[in-house]
């Protein structure tokens, strides 16, 4: 909602008050200022009189025109196509600056002397309001040749945009803001004063006839006119571009701005839609197929439907000659409910209708006919025809106590009644006693209960000026799983970020192709995303990787050398069911370049990405992957084993991928975050006695897969031996399809240091077990 | 014993340039065929006062070179390890600044920061699901079907009419219709709206704050208190405003603004020259709400806040939707 400081003024005196205070105000009271724009026209742009008016003898498009400035007449030179004699303009003289820095100097337009430039009302740094100069007329004060322009407070005006909250219908126009912003202030709302004299004019019983069915929910008032010549003065024309309205119709304009100052629904109808020329117009008004009140016009022609739309045809325009206007208003939860989901060509009025209009139909009429009979030639028919409706009286009863509870604190009885009646509720009450009897006026829809009577009373009072106090409770053990979940969270991402890994977060959708085209998760379709914003993010995301893999390639193509990136996030199945996943990329280079690895760090390999994981992940295993996704190479993919239970798979990328993507060597690892552990240690009992350890190379099949070893050493070590890993494999032709293992088993016992002769003979013992079983032999 | 022999051992032990030479020096002292082997050689030929005169000396002079061996000795290592320190001196500036380490996202970094505060303000964590229904998204938080406040919140729906919910509040009707009252809840967590540009994204975060307790134990004031000290332990030395709103779940609503923190409240572009930013919205929780969760007598707030724009404002990080691009550029600058 725009409103400006002058066009608030004609509501509300608001004099003296500094834009600055009124813009605190309006904050203060709940209607949010978005904006302010202070327009003030530029020094040396004064009113000037297009004396008279002749083509360029050198241009086609441009014209030499003499214009009266006060104390000169000024040659100017004008490219306007609007620009006529006798014409009131602005004037830009010499050394004039408008926006823009453009400054205004003696020039020569193709042998012709300009001084100076006529204006268009961007020029000027006013809205937009035709394809031409600007052409003044006394809405805006009275014109006196050479005046300053910036001496007309009416164009020199404070814009204040307005952010309403939905529940704010009564604030959708200017009258509705000056009427909430004078309890602020404590000023009186003007009236509309007089009716003009329509004491001569022929009823509009005589050319109009009105007819209602029962069970109507909206109430109509119409009132008739002959037009002859409908002019739209300079100011108004300028504060429907101040609030972004566009209408290209004369008559549109002047029906669009009555309704945006008062806030009531207007149409204005063409007569012929009702009859025919010269007959009487025969409105009738019923319900349609969804409930709503609808105008039917001749041959019974559904012509609009209230609060929502208004056939094409039926508008009338500045040339038609009989003009119907109506006013209307219904309850806006009716237009709401009735009107949602249904395809009714809605046009701008259903955003007023459904938030709630002005209730006071004569109020926008008057407004309106007043309006046009200041400037325009229309002839109006006196008095006016209606359709009321009941309006059920809204009453609260209120205890002072209750607001004191919930605000915090005490509010002043007198200072609640003053509140509400400045606001136009009725107030009712007895001294003694602690209740409050509040009636709603008709134009707050929006107050329904003891809560929102208090928030008219916060909102007044300031919440400012309430004082804060804590809020004194019984503490409560507030550990509970979500919080475990919490803490586990943040343990795993700070080891993430220790082992060189940058926290992401992407949006929860993927695209559906991607899903495809990498073998994941698809979405049952009867479950999937039904209004996707773009097709990139069409579906849920089934594996965080595929948003993970497309930021490390966009990374590589900024330059980097090692991307290495990881995210906890949510994930759905096909099912649709959420579960938390964490997610590892890494790709490229293991380390960054330095004098110890002389500027060439090492390629990630499977190893070192798996010790990486490690070193955040604590212990697991890693078991061959059979089956792989799109996205894995099938040569270097594992199931990672926590605490004996499958939490997820690492791999290296898949190298079609990898060339898709653009992608150095990278590998992925994908876990339940579930599946992490997450509980305390329980420390054992351990050896205060020296280790020994000792290594052992051994000439194993090529082929044969190490865990074959593992578990059989494991089967047959004795207690002593504590630890034993693979240190090296030694790889080379002259082994023929064998490759040399080396251990390092590492012995230790609960009670004595162990002699060399003990160790060599568990080692011995060891080693005659392996040979026995697989038939190799030490290196 | 005359003085002079001696002066000479103990200049050649000083003079001596290294362990080696120190070593051989101790031999030719106290070796088999050293000096004190000769010397107690000499004194076998002695008797009386004059070989117990002798052997005095001859032990008081024994003591004597042990000492200043091992003195020298000991400096002789110190000049090693000196040494030894020296070679594999560093040029410090040779550092290579370029981190290995990682870093948490802002946005997380900046969610863990608001939980633990309410977490120690003795606030439960509580979560909800991403795809919610009507009821709990909507119907239960006071926003019927067609009421036009749903308008504020573009809604991604699925085709069985299940959603992502638009904010964190469905939550707090869930915890509601589980737990009992007293609650002191927060629910951190994504939320989607269905807009994408400049400054919106499909996809950003929220928490969500609640406390429920008997009618009259919960006041707006109570609210204004918490959320002062809240955005002080956020932002610093802030001034904190309240200006009325309209949220569908709570009445009377309010949010929360805090003055400019980059222009101190003089005005500015990112304060689009008011001064102040808004930052959260809040208010007491409306009738509606507790109605359809059948609590009763009770009273209650409500705060939600956005963690991006929380995020946005402590890191000066100019655009939203650099946020979800995983790009370190960005990133690289939280470490």
């Amino acid at each position: 909602m725009i409103v400006t400081k002058q066009w608030l003024n004609e509501w509300i005196d608001l004099g003296a008050i500094d834009t600055d205070k009124i813009s605190i105000a309006l904050n203060a009271i709940g209607l949010e200022v978005d904006g302010l724009t202070k327009i003030r026209i530029p020094a040396h742009v004064v009113v000037g009189k297009v004396v008279s008016c002749e083509k360029h003898p050198n241009a086609d498009k441009l014209n030499v025109c003499q214009v009266d400035v006060g104390e000169s007449v000024q040659q100017i030179v004008c490219g306007a196509k609007n620009v006529a004699a006798d014409q009131m303009v602005a004037v830009a003289l010499i050394d004039a600056v408008l926006p823009g820095n453009l400054k205004i100097k003696k020039a020569k337009l193709r042998d012709v002397e300009s001084c100076g430039m006529i204006c268009s009302s961007t020029e000027l740094g006013l809205p937009k309001i035709n394809d031409g100069i600007m052409i003044l007329d006394e809405s805006i004060g009275k014109l006196e040749l050479g005046k300053p322009l910036c001496e007309y407070p009416l164009i020199n005006d404070d814009v204040i945009e307005i952010g309403l909250t939905p529940n704010r219908g009564d604030c959708q126009s200017v009258y509705g803001v000056a009427r909430d912003l004078s309890v602020y202030f404590d000023l009186e709302v003007k009236t509309l004063g007089h009716k003009e004299e329509e004491e001569n004019q022929p009823g509009v019983g005589r050319v109009l006839h009105l007819h209602g069915s029962e069970a109507l929910d909206g109430s109509y008032m119409y009132k008739v006119f002959d037009n002859k010549e409908i002019q739209v003065p300079l100011i108004i024309q300028l504060r429907l571009g101040f609030a972004e309205i566009d209408n290209s119709c004369l008559l549109g304009k002047l029906i669009d701005y009555s309704t945006y100052v008062t806030g009531v629904l207007l149409r204005a109808y063409n007569q012929s839609c009702f009859g025919a020329k010269d007959e009487k117009a025969k409105i009738a008004i019923a319900k349609d197929e969804n409930g709503l009140d609808a105008i039917y016009g001749l041959g019974g022609q559904q012509v609009a439907i209230t609060g929502v739309a208004q056939m094409a045809e039926c508008k009338a325009t500045a040339l038609d000659e009989r003009i119907i206007v109506e006013a209307n208003y219904t309850h806006p939860e009716i237009i709401a409910s009735r009107s949602a989901n249904k395809k009714l060509g809605a046009d701008k009025h259903l955003y007023r209708s459904s938030r709630g209009s002005e209730p006071h139909l004569a109020f926008g009429l008057n407004y309106f006919f007043k309006m046009l009979l200041k400037r325009s030639k229309i002839m109006p028919y006196a008095d006016s025809q209606q359709i009321t409706q009941d309006f059920e009286e809204k009453l609260i009863n209120i205890h002072q106590s209750d607001l004191t509870q919930m605000i915090g604190e005490e509010i002043p009885k007198n200072k609640i009644i003053k509140i509400l009646k400045h606001l136009g509720f009725g107030v009712n009450f007895a001294f003694e006693q602690d209740v409050i009897n509040v009636k709603v006026p008709q134009f707050r829809s929006d107050v329904l209960n003891m809560q929102d009577i208090c928030e008219e009373i916060v909102r007044i009072v300031g919440i400012d000026n309430i004082t804060s106090k804590p809020y004194v409770f019984a503490e409560k053990l507030k550990i509970n799983q979500p919080y475990l979940n919490f803490k586990k969270r943040q343990k795993y991402r700070h080891r993430a970020v220790s082992a060189g890994f940058f926290e992401t977060l992407h949006f929860v959708f993927d695209d559906c192709e991607n899903a495809k085209k990498f073998h994941l998760p698809l979405l049952n379709e009867a479950l999937e995303v039904a209004n996707p914003i773009t097709s990139e993010l069409n579906t849920l995301r089934s594996s965080l990787l595929p948003n993970i893999l497309s930021a490390v390639s966009n990374n590589l193509k900024f330059g980097k050398k090692r991307v290495a990136l990881f995210e906890v996030g949510s994930v759905f199945d096909s099912e649709r069911n959420e579960s938390k996943k964490i997610a590892f990329v890494f790709s490229g280079e293991n380390g960054i370049p330095e004098i110890a690895n002389h500027g060439k760090p090492t390629e990630i390999d499977f190893f070192a990405f798996a010790s990486k994981i490690q070193s955040i992940l604590g212990n697991f295993t890693l078991q061959p992957l059979k089956e792989v996704n799109g996205l894995c190479s099938p040569y270097e993919a594992a199931i990672v084993m926590i605490d004996s239970v499958e939490a997820g798979y690492m791999a290296r990328v898949n190298v079609q991928v990898e060339k898709e993507l653009d992608l150095d060597r990278t590998y992925i690892c994908e876990l339940d975050f579930d599946a992490l552990s997450y509980q305390r240690k329980i420390a054992k009992e351990y050896s205060k006695l020296p280790s020994s350890s000792r290594d052992l190379s051994l000439l194993v099949d090529a082929k044969m897969q190490y865990s074959e070893l593992e578990s059989f050493i494991a089967s047959i070590a004795p207690t002593a031996l504590v630890k034993f890993a693979v240190i090296d494999r030694y790889v080379h032709e002259s082994l023929g399809d064998k490759v040399s293992l080396t251990l390092k088993l590492q012995f230790q016992s609960m009670e004595k240091t162990f002699e060399e002769e003990e160790i060599a003979s568990m080692v011995e013992a060891l080693l005659s077990n392996i040979q026995e079983k697989f038939g190799i032999t030490i290196r | 014993m005359k003085g002079n022999p001696l002066k000479d051992i103990e200049n050649a032990i000083a003079a001596c340039m290294s362990l080696v030479e120190l070593e051989k020096m101790r031999v030719s002292l106290f070796g088999k065929k050293g000096y004190f082997a000769a010397q107690f050689e000499e004194l076998k030929k002695l008797d009386g006062d004059a070989k117990k005169e002798f052997a005095q000396n001859l032990n008081i002079n024994k003591e004597n070179f042990l000492e200043r061996l091992n003195e020298k000795k000991s400096a002789l290592e110190a000049v090693m390890i000196e040494e030894q320190m020296r070679k594999s001196s560093v040029d410090v500036t040779l550092f290579n600044q370029e981190s290995a380490a990682g870093a948490l996202h802002p946005v997380m970094d900046t969610m863990d920061k608001i939980i633990e505060y309410f977490v120690s303000m003795n606030f439960s964590i509580e979560e909800g699901p991403l795809v919610e229904d009507d009821f709990h998204n909507f119907e239960a938080l006071n926003l019927p079907k067609y009421h036009p406040a749903r308008d504020m919140q573009d809604t991604f729906y699925f085709k069985d009419s299940m959603l992502l919910r638009t904010h964190t509040s469905p939550v707090q009707i869930r915890t509601m219709l589980k737990q009992s009252a007293p609650i002191r809840m927060i629910c951190p967590g994504a939320v989607f709206r269905r807009d994408f540009d400049i400054t919106h994204t499909p996809m950003f975060h929220q928490v969500e704050g609640l406390v429920v307790d008997k009618t009259g134990k919960v006041s707006f004031a109570n609210l204004k208190f918490i959320l002062e000290d809240f955005l002080k332990y956020m932002f610093g030395d802030v001034k904190v405003r309240f200006r009325p709103s309209f949220f569908p779940f709570t009445e009377p609503s309010a949010e929360a603004d805090i003055s400019c923190i980059f222009c101190k409240g003089e005005g500015c572009r990112v304060c689009s020259h008011t001064g102040w930013l808004e930052v959260l919205g809040c208010g007491v929780v409306d009738p509606n709400v507790f109605k359809a969760v059948g609590y009763k007598d009770v009273s209650g707030y409500a705060f939600g806040l956005g963690v991006e724009r929380f995020a946005m404002l402590l890191h000066q990080i100019p655009d939203l939707r650099s946020l979800f691009e995983g790009d370190l550029r960005l990133l690289e600058q939280f470490r």
